[in-house]
């Protein structure tokens, strides 16, 4: 998953996932890239990227 | 709707983290050339409507139970000659999915319940619970007397339990575990074994745990105070013991057990972590209610439910009012302020207070609010409350008529449960696992099917004839957890169930269809507890929002991590 690692976001033929947001406890919003479709990642805050 | 529209691509996109992007096909194949990435400002269609309906062929669950080697029985105690028929016996007992060696895979650990004995079989004793470590594949062993389970601390034996809860509580990067009971919950730390492995440590007397329990039942984790620390939730059930042990019957004959409104209830309990391993408990302080006609708490859920961000709390009481707490502490000074009737999730659209058990919290209808479920008593609605919160103020509509979920009718008496996306299609699907509290039903089996609920658009629909063959088979259940055990995307069940060997199901549903998922954990570097959060996904300009929750279902402890189905294929 090349791609994911890159942070670009993943994009499927029909753009599966067109963006990924966490809204943290402390209210602080967060836009994560490098997202992977079928698969688990982990979002750590203040990273912005998933892992 | 605003906040779900690309906005916040757009922002990321023009702040330089994405130029171009790398373009995947879906199901599964890669598109080789890179794609500009499109951003456009139409907003996004909300998910109350409604999707293709579009099950996959074949059941949606496959039976694992036999050949799992998951083998644990909830013993409540009622074998014993002359039978009690005491209140104790009809709670029952969850699990916990916890993923307690790291090796990303969940194991299951299952409170052992309990039995009587001593003088007049009046001595109430336990049984020890089982810890099954997931070997892949759908094959369990146990390992419970390996990892420090078979007794409590100084070799003492267990307690009469129920319910379990998991948190990292000390941020030591291992998850930890409570499990509650009759008298007592006992907190396990979670420890290198020193050969490789991982074992629990009992330091419920460290913690400070070990007094002030009469009965508590369901529990959730949640940083209640801001300050990185998982604090704790305990509900407490009733007064009864057998200094307290009327006759009772529903028919004017048959001896069974007393209702809960023979009893006192009982106030909840909240813990302070204090770090250091130590533990306050602040309840009184922090304004939870005293017992009597209140309290009597079966199921708890720790989430956002206002739009602040900070996790608050429902409890399903039974047969009194609901309790929703909204979270006004401050850090080092926890302080919920119960809002139930207000906010109307109290009671059914009656107005009427239900023999509550079950709960658990889910966005219905695209809004990004955690709207409220809870499963409820024979000749009850069970009840879906939606969430119609503004400005941080706490607002329910009592939604269960117009969403098509009462067509299940009022036979079932419904205990474990969540919300699960059961084929990727995008909307959170229920289940519901049911089974009588009483010994002697006059209207309805002891032993029931459990339930599945499509969702369309929050449009329920039944379907628990697609569920396979664990659903066309009564059973007396009562905690249930929903989570991936082969890391497929798909959710599996585990069904805790009473005097009957526990029910694991593959979800063979997903694949079927093609649908794409995403899955994620949600972590802060310093491993805080992440609770209230909220997740957005978007996805065929559709947002889909899960919640980072405490709690949930009946006594169980679900797999944390958020699953969202994309809907998208081709």
């Amino acid at each position: 998953m090349p791609a994911a690692r890159t942070g670009g976001w993943w994009w499927g033929p029909n753009d599966a996932i067109e963006g990924v947001k966490v809204r943290w406890p402390d209210g602080k919003e967060e836009v994560f890239g490098g997202v992977a479709v079928d698969r688990y990642q982990k979002l750590v805050m203040g990273t912005g990227k998933a892992q | 709707m605003d906040g779900l529209s690309l906005g916040f691509l757009r922002k990321s996109l023009t702040a330089g983290m994405v130029g171009l992007a790398l373009v995947v096909a879906g199901c599964g194949s890669q598109r080789p050339e890179a794609k500009p990435v499109v951003v456009n400002n139409t907003p996004t269609k909300a998910i109350g409507s409604p999707v293709a309906d579009n099950l996959p062929d074949g059941p949606l669950f496959e039976d694992k139970s036999e050949t799992s080697g998951v083998r644990s029985v909830y013993d409540n105690g009622e074998s014993v000659k002359p039978a009690h028929l005491s209140i104790l016996e009809s709670l029952g007992g969850g699990l916990a999915e916890i993923d307690f060696d790291g090796d990303g895979l969940m194991d299951l650990y299952f409170p052992g319940g309990g039995y009587f004995g001593g003088k007049d079989n009046r001595d109430i004793l336990g049984r020890t619970g089982k810890l099954y470590r997931n070997l892949g594949g759908f094959r369990f062993e146990d390992v419970t007397e390996k990892a420090g389970l078979g007794t409590l601390a100084g070799g003492m034996p267990w307690f009469y339990s129920h319910a379990t809860a998991v948190s990292d509580y000390d941020r030591d990067g291992w998850p930890d575990m409570l499990v509650t009971g009759w008298r007592r919950v006992a907190l396990f730390h979670n420890e290198s074994d020193g050969l490789g492995g991982r074992k629990f440590v009992d330091v419920t007397t460290i913690a400070g745990m070990d007094q002030g329990v009469t009965w508590a039942t369901s529990a959730a984790f949640a940083d209640f105070d801001g300050d990185g620390l998982a604090d704790l939730y305990v509900c407490q059930y009733v007064d009864w013991s057998f200094a307290k042990h009327p006759d009772c019957n529903y028919d004017g004959k048959t001896p069974d057990v007393c209702p809960p409104k023979n009893f006192n209830g009982l106030r909840h309990l909240v813990y302070h972590n204090l770090g250091g391993g130590k533990f306050k408990e602040v309840g009184k302080e922090a304004g939870l209610p005293e017992g009597g006609d209140r309290g009597k708490g079966l199921g708890v859920v720790a989430v956002d439910v206002n739009g602040d961000s900070r996790p608050d709390v429902y409890v399903g009481n039974d047969t009194v009012d609901n309790y929703l707490f909204i979270n006004r502490s401050t850090v080092g000074k926890i302080r919920l302020e119960e809002t139930g009737v207000i906010a109307g999730v109290a009671r059914d659209g009656n107005g009427s207070a239900n023999g509550s058990m079950g709960v658990d919290a889910g966005d219905l209808d695209g809004s990004g609010m955690a709207s409220i479920w809870v499963t409820n008593y024979e000749n009850e609605l069970h009840a879906l409350y939606r969430n119609m919160s503004k400005k941080q103020e706490a607002s329910f509509l009592f939604h269960t008529p117009g969403s098509g979920i009462a067509a299940i009718g009022q036979k079932y008496v419904g205990w474990g449960t969540g919300f699960v996306d059961i084929d990727h299609h995008g909307n959170e699907d229920l289940v519901v696992v049911n089974g009588h509290a009483i010994r002697f039903p006059t209207t309805t089996g002891r032993r029931q099917r459990p339930v599945l609920l499509r969702n369309n658009g929050g449009k329920f629909k039944v379907m628990t004839d697609r569920g396979g063959s664990y659903f066309a088979e009564d059973h007396l259940s009562r905690g249930m957890c929903i989570g991936d055990l082969d890391n497929d995307g798909a959710m599996d069940l585990v069904v805790a169930n009473m005097n009957e060997p526990a029910g694991v199901l593959r979800n063979s549903a997903c694949g079927k269809n093609g649908f794409h998922w995403v899955g994620f954990s949600l972590a802060r570097p310093d491993r805080s507890d992440v609770t209230g959060a909220r997740l957005e996904v978007v996805s065929g300009g559709k947002s889909r929002y899960r919640f980072a929750k405490g709690g949930g279902s009946y006594a169980s402890s679900p797999d944390r991590r958020l699953v969202v189905g994309t809907e998208r294929c081709d």
